[in-house]
């Protein structure tokens, strides 16, 4: 064997062979020479003087439109198709793909995770398979996308052999991802297809939660419902400095959020367990936070005029707050499949003494908690306890009321479904300070706590101007009165987001 | 249903008028149906997902109900409904004003028939 004829042999096999193979071979012979060359057979070796075979670099293409739409066809009959992290994404419904139980069955949801993170106009959509080994402990991979482009494409990289490579729609969808244009459903994506029917939960049985439905049109403008607000209530405070308190003072607040439970839909298996996952995962962005009392000018009014006086909330500082739950706070409700709304922050003063103010608020606000996600509290309310002496705020508080069964709602969008649900939140607030403080104070002029509260509810609604009666009341006072009785009953709040 | 119907100035003044009004959460409603409330039980009883409104008596006795899925069809664009909550351009004030209207005749017509039998226990 001489170099000649070890190169003529190399490129004879390479017309015949792959590059893999041409590699293997390569190396197998090189190291029989070398073995040789050791042991005195042959005096050199002619493979160490050649180049190494090289396989040509692998480059990922990009799908167009059609080829991956035709892809996705095809993997839509797949049996394992339901493992695919489409649930994460907008426009696929895994729940009611025929192949959803077999995977599930035999293998737990729980070995596969999957998730889309995003950092500007890119994302990163990733796959990871967890299986169980004898020893306990779990075999790990993990893939991901490598910043690819959402203009240009989805893709995601399976490492596993189980999973696939998906292409995706071509279509622009820098929306979804871009946190400036708020992860809208009304931008990017969901205008530019017309959505399908979607199933629609029935948590009673009573009607078929199988029945499609129609979601709102993608290219229908959401009607903002309007507010109850009347001419006299004027706008907050939008100047720098506001003379009650002292701007180099600070606040810490304290961040508290309980998992939510989960709904009827949930209880009753009427949508996947799967999708309720990312709002068990909610919790707090930052679980203490130092706010130079300045960021709370705005929540006042421009003058404290007397009790009972109304304002609105300025719409900055209210998001400010609101991002120490979650990095995408909104006050336009633009979750799906409902009339959300009306939108707005409302403060009332709702007493005064020398020294203090009691200010209570009221705030509509909804969380992105990823696109085409939303999770929407029944209503934030607020109380701050402002010390017109030192300039401090002796107390703040800003919540989701817990005194209904339910308290806020979750909803899901994807083209084919939606998957929405009433859930109950136990605690989710911001707070500091003493609450018994309040009570200790002799107020000179005050309102109750419950009309403080009714007057902001009338801020936002109309049908609070019908006498409603507690449910308990409600027949005693209609064979007092002798009239019949109409009852609302519902699956959520009346009076609040939650429903 | 809040900011359409039961907002409407026309349906506030009547059901003002005419009703006393109530709502409820079904939860609650089960709730207090367990705590022995008779118009929680019939209020319980009677839900249909995912709002009713019910009509009953002085006395706590069903009459009627419309649900939002089955009777105001004629739903706003932004709500999601099944097909069957569709379809109707009827406006959801005229719905409801006509069943409030058939509502109250029978009850005029039923406290007639008892106030008749009252006064002639014989004639029937």
């Amino acid at each position: 064997m001489t170099i000649r004829r070890e190169r003529c042999c190399l490129t004879e096999m390479a017309g015949t062979l792959s590059p893999s193979s041409l590699q293997h071979v390569f190396r197998v012979m090189n190291r029989d020479f070398n073995d040789a060359v050791k042991r005195g057979l042959i005096g050199f070796n002619p493979f160490s003087k050649s180049d190494k075979p090289r396989a040509p670099k692998r480059t990922h293409k990009v799908w167009i439109a059609e080829k991956a739409q035709t892809f996705l066809k095809y993997v839509e009959r797949h049996r394992w198709f339901a493992l695919s992290p489409w649930q994460y994404l907008p426009g696929y419904d895994v729940p009611n793909h025929p192949g959803f139980q077999r995977p599930h069955n035999r293998m737990p949801a729980r070995w596969f995770q999957t998730g889309v993170s995003q950092k500007n106009d890119h994302v990163m959509v990733w796959v990871e398979k967890r299986c169980p080994r004898p020893s306990g402990r779990d075999m790990f991979f993990f893939g991901n996308s490598q910043n690819l482009r959402m203009t240009s494409m989805f893709r995601v990289l399976c490492v596993t052999s189980l999973l696939f490579i998906f292409g995706c729609t071509g279509q622009d969808t820098s929306a979804l991802v871009d946190p400036s244009r708020g992860m809208s459903s009304d931008s990017g994506f969901a205008e530019s297809r017309r959505l399908r029917p979607h199933h629609f939960a029935d948590p009673s049985g009573g009607m078929s939660p199988d029945s499609g439905g129609d979601v709102a049109h993608a290219s229908h403008q959401r009607t903002p419902v309007p507010l109850n607000r009347g001419a006299e209530v004027a706008a907050g405070f939008s100047d720098e400095r506001h003379p009650l308190l002292n701007e180099r003072a600070t606040l810490t607040l304290t961040a508290d959020w309980t998992p939510c439970r989960s709904g009827h839909t949930l209880q009753e298996g009427i949508h996947d367990p799967e999708l309720f996952q990312r709002f068990r995962r909610l919790d707090v962005a930052d679980e203490q936070r130092t706010y130079r009392v300045s960021n709370f000018f705005r929540l006042l009014p421009e003058k404290v005029e007397g009790v009972g006086h109304l304002w609105a909330l300025d719409e900055a500082a209210t998001l400010n707050l609101l991002h120490q739950f979650h990095a995408h706070p909104s006050l336009q409700l633009r979750a799906v499949a409902r009339r959300g709304g009306p939108n707005g922050a409302f403060g009332i003063l709702r007493a005064v003494s020398a020294e203090h103010l009691d200010i209570v608020f009221r705030i509509h606000a909804e969380f992105n908690v990823t696109p085409y996600s939303w999770f929407t509290p029944a209503y934030f309310s607020g109380r701050m306890l402002v010390n017109r002496e030192t300039g401090m705020i002796d107390w703040f508080y800003l919540g989701l009321p817990a005194d209904r069964p339910l308290n806020a709602t979750l909803t899901v969008h994807t083209p084919q479904f939606v998957f929405f649900d009433i859930v109950r939140v136990d605690r989710m607030q911001l707070a500091a300070g003493d609450a018994r403080l309040c009570r200790k104070i002799g107020w000179t002029d005050e309102l109750p706590l419950e009309d403080a509260q009714d007057t902001l509810r009338s801020m936002f609604y109309k049908f609070v101007d019908i006498d409603w009666v507690p449910v308990k009341e409600a027949l005693e006072t209609a064979r007092s009165k002798h009239k019949p009785i109409l009852a609302v009953v519902l699956w959520g709040s009346l009076n609040d987001q939650s429903c | 249903m809040r900011s359409g119907l039961l907002s409407n100035p026309l349906v506030i003044e009547r059901v003002n008028h005419e009703f006393v009004c109530t709502w409820v959460v079904i939860d609650e409603a089960r709730q207090l149906a367990r705590s022995e409330i008779p118009l929680a039980r019939t209020l319980a009883k009677n839900w249909e997902y995912p709002l009713d409104l019910m009509f009953l008596t002085s006395e706590g006795r069903f009459l009627s109900k419309l649900n939002s899925f089955r009777d105001l069809r004629n739903a706003h664009p932004d709500v999601g409904h099944p097909p069957e909550g569709r379809g109707s351009s009827r406006p959801h004030y005229e719905v409801f004003m006509e069943r409030v209207d058939v509502v109250l005749n029978e009850r005029r017509s039923a406290s007639e028939i008892e106030k008749s039998d009252a006064a002639h226990p014989t004639a029937r």
